[in-house]
C-alpha cells in the first residue's frame, strides 16, 4: 500500500501555552489526505480549522502528535519544511491582503524566484500558474495590482501559490468575501486545475453548496476535535447532527429533508441542485393536472 | 409621507493617487420606515460607498441625502442622523473597544449622555435582543466570531437607530452565526425598524421585501426579490447569481412542466412541491 499524502495523528495545539491566555486550538486530530482526492473541512468559527490547515504544510510544527507529508515527519528536524511547502500550497483566508509587489506577475513570481529557476522557467511557471487562475500572462503580468479587482487579487494569490507547482493546495475559506461570480470563477478554476492525475485540495469552508460540489469526503471540526468524517454524501445526510453542531447543509439537502420529514420516500442524500430535481419530480404531477397556474 | 432616507442624484468619486475613480453615478433611492431592503451587486459595484452616505460617514460629490429631512451635508445634524442610521461592518473585531460586554453596549449611550436608568434599559433590551444577556460580563475578545458580530450589533443596538445598515456583517460568520444574525433582523423588522443588508449570499438578499441592484456605481434595479431573481440573463451581467432555492426550483422546472421557477426559499419551495405530491408513484 502507498503511504497517503499526508497524515495527521493524535495532532494537539496550543496557543501562548503557559500564560494566562493560553488557549487550546487542537485536542487529538487524526487525519489522513491520499494523493488525487478532494477533502472538506467544516466546523463552527474557532473551532480550529486554519490552526489545523497550518500544520498540513509546515508553517505550524507539532507540539504533540505528527504530521507526515509524503511520509516524512514534520517534528523530525532533518526534514526540509521550504521542500514541504513547495508539495503542499497553503492560500489563507482574505490572501489578497497578502498581495506585496507592485506589479501583479512579480507577486506570482516570488515563490518560483526563491526556488533558483532560471529566467525563462520562471517565466514560463508565471504564465502557467496565471492561466490557470484565468488572468492571461500578457494582459496582467505588468498590470498594478492595486488596480485589480478583489476577484482577481484572489486569483492572483492563488497563483502565486501555484507557481510553486504544489502537489497539494490547502485552501482557507477560498470563496469568502467574493461576490457571486467571483466565487464561480475561482470554484470552476480550482476544479480545473485538479483534473489533472494525482493533484490534491484540501478546503475549509462555511459555504456548504461549495463543498457540495467539490469534497469527495469531509471531516467536521469541532472544538479540535474531529466529530464526525466520512464521504461528502454521507455527512450532509447526518442533517440534524450538524444542525446541532451549528453548521449548515445544502439547500437541495434541506428540501429533500424537509420532504422526507412529510414522509415522501426519497433518498436522503442528494448533494446538487440537479439530484435532488432528478429524484424529486417522479412524485409531482404534471402541472397541467392542476387547477392553479 | 417623507421617506426616512431620501438619496436624490448621488454622485460619488474616490481620490486616488491623483485619480478620480467614480463610485457612485446619479444614484437615487427612497427608503420608506420599516422596510427591509437588501442591496447588492458585484465587488466595486458601489454598495458600501452607498450605505456610507446614509450616515453621512461620506459626503457626496453631487446630489443630496436627505435622513428625516436633515441634509446630511448640515453639520448641525450629524449626530442626529448618525443616531438614526446605525452602521455594522464585516469584521466586528474593529468595532468592539470595551473589555467587558455590558460596557461595550454602554459606550454608545453613554456619549448621549442618556440618564442611568435610561442606559441600564438600553444596554439591557439591546443584549437581550441579540441573545447576549448571559454574557454580559465577559471579555469581548474571548466571544466566539458570531458572538462578536451579534455584540457589535447590540452596541448600535442600544443607540436606537430607526434603521440599521448591515455591510456584509455575515460574511465572515459560520452557518449558525449567519442564522442567528437573520433571526435578529427578522425580530427587528417585525418591530418595524428600518433594515438595509449588503450581502453577496444571495440566499439572504432573498428574504428582503426589496432588492435594490448596484452595478458600476449605477442602480441596475429596484424591485421586490422575485423580480429581480427571475431575470437570469441581468444577474449574470450584474455578477450575480441565483438563490440556491431558486437554482432548485429552475431544475425542477426542467423536469417538470410548469413548476414555478421563481421561488426564493427551501420553505417555497418544499410548499410547491407538497401542493402537488402524487403519492401513487412510489408507493
Amino acid at each position: 500500500m502507498s503511504i497517503p499524502l499526508i497524515q495527521v495523528k493524535d495532532l494537539h495545539h496550543t496557543y501562548l501555552r503557559s500564560t494566562p491566555m493560553e488557549t487550546v486550538s487542537l485536542k487529538g486530530v487524526d487525519l489522513v489526505i491520499e494523493r488525487g482526492e478532494t477533502v472538506g473541512l467544516i466546523g463552527p468559527t474557532g473551532s480550529g480549522k486554519s490552526t489545523l490547515l497550518q500544520h498540513l504544510n509546515g508553517l505550524l510544527r507539532p507540539q504533540r502528535g505528527e504530521v507526515w507529508v509524503g511520509g516524512q515527519s514534520l517534528a523530525d528536524p532533518r526534514t526540509d519544511l521550504r521542500r514541504v511547502r513547495q508539495r503542499v500550497g497553503l492560500l489563507f483566508q482574505n490572501p489578497e491582503d497578502q498581495l506585496f509587489e507592485r506589479y501583479a506577475g512579480d507577486d506570482v513570481a516570488f515563490g518560483p524566484r526563491n526556488l533558483g529557476l532560471g529566467r525563462d522557467e520562471m517565466r514560463e511557471r508565471v504564465r502557467r500558474a496565471m492561466e490557470a487562475v484565468g488572468l492571461d500572462f500578457m494582459a496582467f503580468k505588468d498590470r498594478l495590482t492595486v488596480t485589480l479587482s478583489q476577484g482577481e487579487r484572489r486569483r492572483l494569490a492563488l497563483a502565486g501559490v501555484l507557481a510553486l507547482e504544489p502537489e497539494a493546495l490547502v485552501l482557507d475559506e477560498p470563496t469568502a468575501g467574493l461576490d457571486p461570480q467571483g466565487r464561480e470563477e475561482l470554484l470552476a478554476h480550482l476544479m480545473r486545475w485538479r483534473a489533472e492525475q494525482g493533484r490534491t485540495i484540501v478546503l475549509a469552508s462555511h459555504t456548504m453548496e461549495d463543498l457540495a460540489r467539490l469534497a469527495d469526503r469531509m471531516y467536521v471540526l469541532v472544538s479540535g476535535r474531529i466529530v464526525l468524517e466520512g464521504e461528502t454524501r454521507q455527512v450532509f445526510s447526518r442533517g440534524e447532527e450538524l444542525a446541532r453542531l451549528g453548521l449548515g447543509v445544502p439547500v437541495a439537502t434541506a428540501v429533500m429533508w424537509e420532504l422526507q420529514e412529510r414522509g415522501l420516500p426519497l433518498r436522503p442524500d442528494c448533494l446538487t441542485v440537479e439530484e435532488a430535481a432528478a429524484e424529486i419530480k417522479a412524485f409531482i404531477r404534471p402541472f397541467a393536472d392542476s387547477l392553479i397556474r | 409621507m417623507e421617506p426616512l432616507i431620501r438619496v436624490e442624484e448621488v454622485s460619488f468619486a474616490y481620490e486616488v493617487g491623483g485619480h478620480s475613480i467614480p463610485a457612485l453615478r446619479e444614484v437615487s433611492l427612497s427608503v420608506r420606515a420599516g422596510e427591509y431592503l437588501a442591496l447588492i451587486g458585484a465587488n466595486g459595484s458601489g454598495k458600501s460607498t452607498l450605505a456610507r452616505h446614509l450616515n453621512a460617514l461620506l459626503l457626496p460629490d453631487e446630489g443630496q441625502v436627505w435622513v428625516k429631512g436633515w441634509n446630511t451635508r448640515d453639520p448641525r445634524h450629524r449626530w442626529d442622523i448618525r443616531r438614526t442610521v446605525g452602521m455594522v461592518f464585516q469584521n466586528p473585531d474593529s468595532q468592539l473597544v470595551a473589555t467587558v460586554v455590558e460596557e461595550e453596549v454602554a459606550f454608545g449611550p453613554e456619549n448621549l449622555g442618556l440618564p442611568r436608568e435610561e442606559i441600564r434599559r438600553r444596554v439591557e433590551d439591546a443584549l437581550a435582543t441579540v441573545g447576549l444577556t448571559a454574557e454580559r460580563e465577559r471579555n469581548p475578545q474571548f466571544l466566539s466570531a458570531g458572538q462578536k458580530q451579534r455584540l457589535a450589533l447590540a452596541g448600535v443596538l442600544a443607540l436606537e437607530p430607526e434603521c440599521i445598515v448591515l455591510d456584509e456583517a455575515t460574511a465572515l460568520l459560520d452557518p449558525a452565526g449567519r442564522a442567528a444574525v437573520l433571526r435578529i433582523l427578522d425580530t427587528l423588522h417585525a418591530q418595524e425598524r428600518t433594515i438595509i443588508l449588503i450581502t453577496h449570499l444571495m440566499d439572504e438578499a432573498a428574504r428582503a421585501d426589496r432588492v435594490v441592484v448596484l452595478k458600476d456605481g449605477c442602480m441596475a434595479m429596484d424591485a421586490p426579490p422575485r423580480r429581480v431573481f427571475r431575470r437570469g440573463g441581468d444577474l449574470r451581467r450584474w455578477g450575480l447569481t441565483f438563490p440556491s432555492a431558486t437554482l432548485l426550483a429552475r431544475a425542477l422546472n426542467q423536469e417538470v412542466e410548469g413548476f414555478p421557477d421563481d421561488l426564493l426559499t427551501v420553505e417555497e419551495v418544499v410548499e410547491a412541491v407538497w401542493g402537488r405530491v402524487r403519492w401513487s408513484a412510489q408507493l
